[in-house]
C-alpha cells in the first residue's frame, strides 16, 4: 500500500443496525467512497475520497449514515494547522496549484455580523408591511443629472410632460439578483432555475461568461449578458438577448485571474454555446487583452451600447481589492450604467485556492468606501452600485443597502437553495447535488421545476423579510434606506473599522 | 418648521452632500431645508411638482397613472428616490415669496389648511387656526403627500397699504 500522508476530513460513520445496503449510497456518490462487496452484503466506505457534500446521508432511506468533520487528525499546532500541513501533502503528491471552488472560508471578520440594524419606537412609528404598502421596488442604471419638463396641453391634468430621455433602466421587484454563473460550470438545470425563477420574481438572473443556451433564450427580459475575457459566445445576437450587458473584469474568489474550463467539460452543447470546439480547453485570460486602462474601458462600453443600440445599461464588474474607489471612480468615468463589486467571500466555480483565501477586501467594506467616494465626486447618481460577494441573508442585504448598494447579487446563497452542501468542490465537475456538474447522469438529480420554485421561496423570503424590517424602522421605500447609515450601529469594531464603514459605534445616538 | 421625525434621514443627508451641502445641527429638520433649496432652487423644479419626490406617490398608484404622467412621476421617483422623505412629517417650509405645507404620504402626522381672504393658514391642528382665524372661508384636511402652496402675487403685493400681501391661490399643486 502506497505511503499516504493526508488525512480524511470526514468520518463516515454507518450505523449497521440501521443499513439494509440498498446501495443509494454507492449510487449518489460521484467520487466513489462507498462500494457494495455482494458477497458480504456489505457496504465499505473510504473516507479519504469523501468531499462532506452529505448527498448519502441525505438521501439514505433508513438515516444509517453520519458524516462528521474529523477535528483532530494531526498534531494540535496553532502555527502549523491541519490545512496548512493538508495542502502541503497534497502539494508535494502533485507539484500543482490547489484549486478549490466557492468563497473564501477563512476566519475573517465577517462584518455583517458585525453591523446592527435600528427599529423605530415611539418617536417615528413602525409601519406594519402586512398592513401598509411596503415598497422594495429597485432601479439599476444611470440617472440624469437633472430632468426638464415641457408644458404639455394635451397631457392630462399635469400639464406638464417629460422633456429628458432617461436612460435605460433595469426594474427590480425586489432588490436581490442572481450573479454571474455560467452555463459550464453549472448545468443547464441549474441555469433554468435561475432564469426561470428571476423571470418569475421580476428580478435578473446573469449569463456568466459562458454564452447563452438557447433554451433560456425565453427568459430573455429577465437576463444580463456577460461579457468576459474570453468574450465566449459573444456577437450582436447574444448582447441583445438580454436586458442588460454586464463587462466581467474581475471576480472576488480570484480578482486577478483568468478562468478555465477543462475541455472535458467542454461538451456539445457547452462548445456550441461559448463558440469554441468541442473538447477544447475555455480559456479566459486574466486580463481583458484590449482593455489596458480606463480609457480602453471606455471604449468597450461604447462598443456595446452601439451593438445594442443604447437601449440597454451597460455595467462593470470588478472584484473588491483595495483601491476599489477610485476604481470604481474610473468606471463610472467611463460610462458604466452600474458597477457590480464582489468581496473577498463571493464564490467561484474553480480558483487557485491560495488566490481566494488571500486576495481581495470583504464587500461591506468596498461598498462604504465606493458609495463615499462617489458622492464626494458627485457622481453617485451616474451608476447603481451593486454588492455580491457572499450576501448570506436578507439582513445582509439589507445592510449592504443601507452602507450604499442599490442592490444585491447573490450566487452562493442561490445555490444552497437549490442544494449545494458547500463541499467546494465545483471544479471536480462531480457535484454530487447536479449543479455544478456537465455529467448528465448527475445533472438529472436537479429538477429545474423544483430548482426553480426553491429559488422564488428563497427570494419571497429574503423580500418579506426586507419589508420587516423596513417597516420596523419605520421605513416604506427601500430607496429611502440606500446610504441611510444612520440605521446601521457597528458592534465590537474598532474607530478605524467604524471610520471606513461611515457608522457609529452601537449605544451611540445621533 | 417640522413636526415629526424622518427616518430617511440618513439617506437624504447623504443625498444633498453629493451637491455640497453638509448638515451641521444635529436635528433631521436641517435636511429638508436642503433639499427643498436644492430641488427648488438650485435644480429649479417647479413648486407645484416637488411633493412628487418629497413624498412621492406610491408605485401602485404610479402604474395607473395615464402614460405621460406615469413617465414623469417615474423619472421623477427614479431619479430623486432618495430625496423622498420617509416617516412621519408634517412640514411649513416658506420665505417671502411663498409658503409651502406637506405631509408624509402616508399620513403620520396631522396637516390642517385653511384660507380667510388673502389669508393662508397651515398647521398640525384645527384649533390653532381657530385661535387666529375663528371663522376661515374654507378649512381642510389634505391627504398624505398633497402640499398646500400660497404663492404671493407680486403684482399686488405689497400695494395693499396694510403691509399684508395678497396670496395668490391658483397656483395648484401638480395633480397625477
Amino acid at each position: 500500500m502506497a505511503l499516504k500522508l493526508n488525512q480524511s476530513e470526514f468520518i463516515i460513520e454507518r450505523d449497521e443496525n440501521k443499513c439494509i445496503s440498498c446501495q443509494v449510497c454507492v449510487r449518489q456518490c460521484s467520487n466513489d467512497v462507498h462500494e457494495y462487496d455482494s458477497e458480504g452484503d456489505m457496504i465499505y466506505s473510504d473516507s479519504l475520497k469523501c468531499v462532506g457534500c452529505h448527498r448519502c446521508e441525505s438521501l439514505c432511506p433508513t438515516g444509517a449514515l453520519k458524516i462528521k468533520e474529523r477535528k483532530s487528525q494531526f498534531r494540535t499546532n496553532y502555527n502549523w494547522s491541519a490545512s496548512h500541513l493538508r495542502d502541503i501533502y497534497r502539494q508535494a503528491d502533485s507539484g500543482g496549484v490547489l484549486l478549490t471552488g466557492m468563497g473564501c472560508d477563512k476566519p475573517y471578520t465577517v462584518y455583517w455580523d458585525r453591523i446592527l440594524f435600528n427599529a423605530s419606537q415611539v418617536t417615528n412609528p413602525s409601519i406594519d408591511p402586512l398592513r401598509e404598502p411596503m415598497e422594495i421596488k429597485t432601479f439599476i442604471g444611470r440617472k440624469p443629472d437633472r430632468l426638464e419638463f415641457k408644458s404639455s396641453r394635451s397631457s392630462k391634468n399635469t400639464g406638464v410632460r417629460l422633456k429628458t430621455k432617461m436612460s435605460p433602466q433595469l426594474e427590480l421587484s425586489t432588490p436581490i439578483m442572481f450573479s454571474a454563473m455560467s452555463y459550464g460550470s453549472i448545468s443547464l438545470n441549474a441555469c433554468r432555475s435561475l432564469a426561470a425563477a428571476a423571470s418569475q420574481f421580476g428580478t435578473y438572473y446573469n449569463t456568466g461568461e459562458g454564452g447563452m443556451h438557447k433554451d433560456l433564450y425565453e427568459y430573455a427580459k429577465n437576463t444580463i449578458i456577460q461579457v468576459a475575457s474570453g468574450r465566449f459566445g459573444v456577437d450582436a445576437d447574444y448582447l441583445n438577448k438580454g436586458s442588460a450587458v454586464e463587462i466581467k473584469i474581475g471576480q472576488g474568489a480570484k480578482p486577478g485571474i483568468g478562468g478555465h474550463l477543462p475541455g472535458e467539460k467542454v461538451t456539445k452543447d457547452i462548445s456550441n454555446t461559448r463558440m469554441i470546439p468541442e473538447g477544447t480547453d475555455a480559456l479566459s485570460p486574466a486580463p481583458h487583452h484590449d482593455i489596458y486602462s480606463i480609457e480602453d474601458l471606455a471604449q468597450l462600453i461604447n462598443a456595446l451600447k452601439e451593438a445594442t443600440d443604447w437601449s440597454k445599461p451597460v455595467g462593470v464588474k470588478v472584484s473588491a481589492v483595495h483601491n476599489i474607489a477610485p476604481i470604481a471612480s474610473g468606471i463610472v468615468r467611463a460610462g458604466a450604467d452600474f458597477i457590480a463589486i464582489d468581496g473577498l467571500r463571493g464564490g467561484t466555480g474553480a480558483a487557485p485556492q491560495i488566490i481566494r483565501d488571500n486576495v481581495g477586501i470583504p464587500i461591506e467594506l468596498a461598498v462604504a468606501s465606493v458609495d463615499e467616494r462617489l458622492r464626494e465626486e458627485g457622481i453617485r447618481h451616474k451608476a447603481s452600485i451593486i454588492a455580491g460577494g457572499s450576501i448570506r441573508s436578507s439582513s445582509d442585504a439589507i445592510k449592504a443597502i443601507a452602507l450604499g448598494a442599490d442592490a444585491v447579487y447573490i450566487a452562493t446563497a442561490a445555490l444552497i437553495a437549490m442544494g449545494c452542501h458547500l463541499c467546494q468542490k465545483c471544479y471536480t465537475g462531480k457535484c454530487n447535488w447536479g449543479i455544478a456538474t456537465q455529467d448528465p447522469y448527475l445533472t438529472k438529480r436537479l429538477n429545474p421545476e423544483i430548482g426553480t420554485r426553491r429559488l422564488l421561496n428563497l427570494l419571497r423570503s429574503w423580500s418579506l423579510e426586507i419589508k420587516e424590517m423596513l417597516g420596523g424602522a419605520g421605513i416604506n421605500a427601500i430607496e429611502s434606506l440606500k446610504g441611510n447609515r444612520e440605521h446601521l450601529r457597528g458592534i465590537g469594531l474598532n474607530d478605524r473599522e467604524l471610520e471606513v464603514l461611515g457608522i457609529k459605534h452601537a449605544g451611540e445616538a445621533w | 418648521m417640522h413636526n415629526g421625525e424622518i427616518s430617511s434621514y440618513g439617506t437624504n443627508k447623504r443625498f444633498v452632500s453629493g451637491f455640497g451641502y453638509e448638515c451641521t445641527l444635529s436635528t433631521d429638520t436641517e435636511v429638508i431645508a436642503y433639499l427643498f433649496d436644492l430641488i427648488a432652487r438650485k435644480q429649479k423644479i417647479d413648486i407645484r411638482m416637488i411633493h412628487l419626490i418629497l413624498a412621492s406617490p406610491l408605485w401602485q398608484e404610479i402604474e395607473r397613472m395615464p402614460r405621460d404622467n406615469k413617465e414623469l412621476v417615474k423619472a421623477l421617483r427614479i431619479l430623486y428616490g432618495s430625496a423622498l422623505i420617509n416617516g412621519p412629517f408634517s412640514i411649513i417650509v416658506g420665505n417671502t415669496g411663498f409658503m409651502y405645507a406637506l405631509n408624509d404620504r402616508i399620513k403620520l402626522r396631522p396637516l390642517v389648511a385653511a384660507r380667510k381672504n388673502d389669508y393662508l393658514f397651515v398647521s398640525s391642528e384645527e384649533a390653532s387656526i381657530r385661535k387666529v382665524c375663528p371663522s376661515p372661508d374654507i378649512l381642510w384636511h389634505p391627504d398624505g403627500g398633497e402640499p398646500v402652496i400660497g404663492i404671493v402675487n407680486k403684482k399686488v403685493a405689497g400695494k395693499k397699504g396694510d403691509g399684508t400681501r395678497s396670496v395668490k391661490l391658483d397656483d395648484q399643486p401638480v395633480k397625477v
